[in-house]
């Protein structure tokens, strides 16, 4: 059993990262992937041009690899990557690739849901979109927030 | 001695990635810290004690009455965006 997580700062690679995870996951019955994109559109419908994540080197590695461990610990699931970028991002570049291998699909289901809602909120960055009218800092959502509290129930 | 305290997000775009600070031979409070650092700036007090920002030392996030003392790596940072 082990838990993979990784900050990159370079551009990211789901098919690679997938390919590579669907070899090391060996003798699985299921494998889900997740790739989360920079939106072109932020939440009021405004341009994005681009998107900076700020990170804590060191601090947000370990976030990740938390969020990580968690999701090992918590389902069924022999094997978890997680790949995350910093820095500059252009809209509809990979931001996040997460994938869950076990024996049957629901675990695997489960732990990709759980590491999206965990990342989501607690993954140590700092957000900012810039747009044509400029930039702005942005905080998880309120359902970022109640997509959390499910699996605090 | 002069330490070196590290700021991110909207606190680095804002006010420098890194601010210097004489703390005390004997360690201070976050609190104390904050207030130090905000004396000369009231914009910079505002934001370290604006509800959500965080700190930490040694890359732990720590409360207001911990100690913090010179050499060690302290941060301050704004309410988390999340992935």
């Amino acid at each position: 059993m082990t838990a993979v997580a990784r900050l990159e700062a370079q551009q990211l690679h789901p098919d690679r990262e997938l390919a590579r995870f669907t070899q090391e996951a060996a003798g699985a019955g299921a494998i889900v992937s997740f790739i989360g994109l920079a939106r072109p559109q932020s939440k009021t419908r405004e341009e994005v041009t681009s998107l900076f994540l700020d990170h804590y080197p060191g601090m947000t590695e370990r976030s990740l690899q938390e969020i990580a461990d968690a999701g090992l610990a918590r389902f069924d699931v022999s094997r978890i990557l997680v790949v995350h970028r910093c820095g500059g991002i252009a809209p509809e570049e990979p931001i996040v690739f997460v994938a869950a291998a076990s024996l049957h699909r629901r675990a695997a289901f489960h732990a990709a849901d759980y590491l999206m809602d965990r990342l989501k909120t607690e993954a140590m960055f700092w957000k900012k979109e810039h747009g044509l009218d400029g930039g702005r800092w942005i905080e998880p959502s309120d359902q970022d927030r109640a997509d959390l509290a499910r699996w605090s129930r | 001695m002069n330490t070196e305290i590290l700021l991110f997000g909207s606190l680095a775009e804002r006010f420098g990635e890194r601010l210097r600070s004489d703390l005390p031979e004997g360690g201070c409070t976050i609190s104390e810290l904050r207030a130090m650092l905000g004396a000369g700036d009231p914009a910079l007090a505002t934001a370290l004690f604006q509800p959500g920002t965080r700190a930490s030392a040694d890359q732990q996030i720590v409360r207001e009455e911990e100690r913090v003392f010179p050499g060690q790596e302290i941060a301050f940072f704004p309410v988390l965006s999340g992935g």
